[in-house]
């Protein structure tokens, strides 16, 4: 998924109600791409097990 | 007597001292700072308002309150800057956008009134990047300059803060810190500013950026105004469910200088020249601070986080995800009204897969574990700020590659990583570094368990209170 080409996130920018000029896509890619790949290399055997939790979580309210 | 022009070169808490023994009094403080903006602001924009008649109205009720023997602490009487993300009643809040150029909050923010009622002067509203989410040069109202060297942006996304502090235009002042926007301009300024825990200072009156990793905190000149200001705007507030009720420290009695014995970890991936990406100048300058902590009696200890260099872009794809949710309609309907910069960053978070977004929550959760694992054994860790000093404005930045746009993914490490933990991180001067004629500030990090700022102020205070990079003034 990391070599989305200029067409596919035409069409996501399209599908999402987005527009954008040439140039803009090229930059949407380039940061895309980048995004997606430094996640793909990123191969944890705990990701499978680890269940998300976005914030910490009091461990005893002190009231 | 002090001298009316060595006023704003006082620190907040010196500053603070003397209008309490009425050596200098609140109204004399405001108006030499409004000297200082009207000598300094043209070159820096650093505000986006400056609040003058309010400041010298809050500084004769302060004057008044003190001719009394009233004393509401140690920022009574003193002039404070906010950021523009920051609601203030009655007065503009842009957030730097052109969403929000006539927006005037009915209501303060729980900081801003907490600083009220702490008898603090707010002397202006500060310049930032576009929504704390856009470029160095993206911010609706103009680029802030970094007093240390006019070419240079001064570090996002609290720049007006960094300059305005840096250039003596306010005392102390606040900023919002996301994925790094306290302690980046902190440390390309020269300053002192703190990323609470999440949870200790109230977010509420705060333009979100990232729900879950926003926090609003100090960017001061010395550590002990740090202390003072996160003393006057930290504590629980029904008004945000995440704001814990964690009794607040008296910060500045527990600034001893004393470290003997605290177990200081140094990050290798950050700060070893074999995996660091940052700069000779600035590796150097962190090696050195923890060798003048080890001389102060510190246990210095190298430690590994094998995972550090992946918070940058874990942390940019929660911020970004989640500041894409709270700009849909806008990015939509006016895509032109952003900045170039923003609608990149808006756009592609639009394109991140939802198991791409859960792969990074997950991926928090287990940074947080492993480096939280780590403070069992150390008290604090330390590591670059940044991995560069300041650098020159592009005003016309585009990303050229995606090797590029992974780079800047890397270098956002260094401040996701404790964004991501939850924990207190607060940039230090180490040290400047000579770029092109300029003396550019270098910042070192230290960041410490949720909750325990004293620990993190402290080291901060031994360390800078050994240095005399505090008594530097940039050119400006």
């Amino acid at each position: 998924m990391s070599s989305l080409r200029r067409e596919e996130i035409y069409s996501l920018l399209r599908a999402a109600g987005l527009r954008a000029d040439e140039s803009e896509l090229t930059e949407v890619q380039h940061n895309l791409s980048a995004i997606l790949r430094a996640m793909e290399d990123i191969d944890l055997p705990e990701l499978n097990s680890q269940e998300p939790l976005p914030i910490i979580m009091p461990e005893k309210p002190l009231d | 007597m002090i001298d009316s022009k060595e006023i704003v070169f006082l620190s907040a808490t010196e500053l603070g001292r003397l209008i309490y023994s009425r050596e200098i009094s609140p109204v004399e403080a405001v108006e030499a700072h409004l000297r200082r903006i009207e000598s300094v602001e043209p070159r820096l924009n650093a505000f986006i308002t400056i609040t003058a008649d309010h400041a010298l109205e809050s500084a004769r009720q302060a004057e008044a309150e003190i001719a009394a023997g009233i004393h509401r602490g140690p920022l009574h009487g003193v002039p404070v800057a906010v950021k523009d993300q920051i609601h203030t009643a009655g007065i503009l809040t842009t957030s730097g956008s052109k969403f929000s150029t006539d927006f005037i909050p009915s209501e303060d923010a729980t900081a801003v009134r907490n600083l009220r009622r702490a008898g603090a002067v707010l002397i202006g509203k500060t310049n930032m990047a576009e929504l704390a989410f856009g470029g160095p040069t993206s911010s609706a109202f103009g680029v802030t300059r970094n007093p240390w060297d006019l070419s240079r942006d001064p570090g996002s996304s609290s720049n007006g803060s960094g300059a305005a502090t840096a250039a003596f235009m306010c005392a102390t002042s606040l900023g919002e810190d996301t994925g790094g926007s306290i302690r980046n301009p902190s440390a390309k300024c020269g300053l002192v500013g703190l990323r609470p825990s999440w949870g200790r200072v109230s977010r509420y009156g705060v333009e979100p950026i990232a729900w879950s990793l926003d926090t609003v905190g100090p960017i001061s000149r010395t550590v002990e105004d740090c202390a003072a200001t996160l003393g006057v705007i930290a504590g629980h507030d029904p008004k945000d469910r995440y704001s814990w009720h964690t009794p607040v420290p008296d910060y500045q009695s527990k600034l001893t200088g004393n470290v003997a014995g605290v177990r200081i970890g140094i990050v290798e991936e950050f700060s070893d020249p074999a995996c660091s990406t940052a700069t000779a100048p600035v590796l150097k300058a962190v090696t050195s601070a923890a060798d003048t902590l080890a001389n102060l009696g510190a246990e210095v200890m190298p430690v590994s986080l094998p995972l550090a260099f992946t918070a940058g872009v874990v942390s940019h794809i929660i911020i970004a995800v989640e500041h894409a949710g709270l700009t849909a309609e806008r990015i939509r309907d006016r895509p032109d009204d952003f900045a170039h910069s923003n609608r990149i960053q808006m756009m592609t978070a639009e394109l991140i897969p939802a198991s791409v977004y859960y792969k990074a929550q997950k991926l928090r959760e287990i940074i947080r574990a492993q480096t939280l694992e780590m403070l069992n054994d150390v008290d604090v860790l330390i590591m670059p700020t940044a991995s560069e000093p300041a650098q020159l404005i592009e005003y016309d930045a585009h990303i050229n590659s995606s090797e590029e746009a992974e780079r800047a993914l890397t270098d956002s490490s260094y401040r996701g990583l404790f964004s991501l933990v939850g924990g207190p991180a607060l940039s230090v001067c180490c040290g400047f570094t000579e770029e092109d004629g300029a003396d550019l500030p270098l910042g070192m990090q230290i960041a410490g368990k949720p909750f325990d700022e004293s620990t993190v102020l402290n080291v901060a205070f031994a360390y800078e209170q050994s240095t005399e990079w505090r008594s530097r003034r940039p050119p400006v």
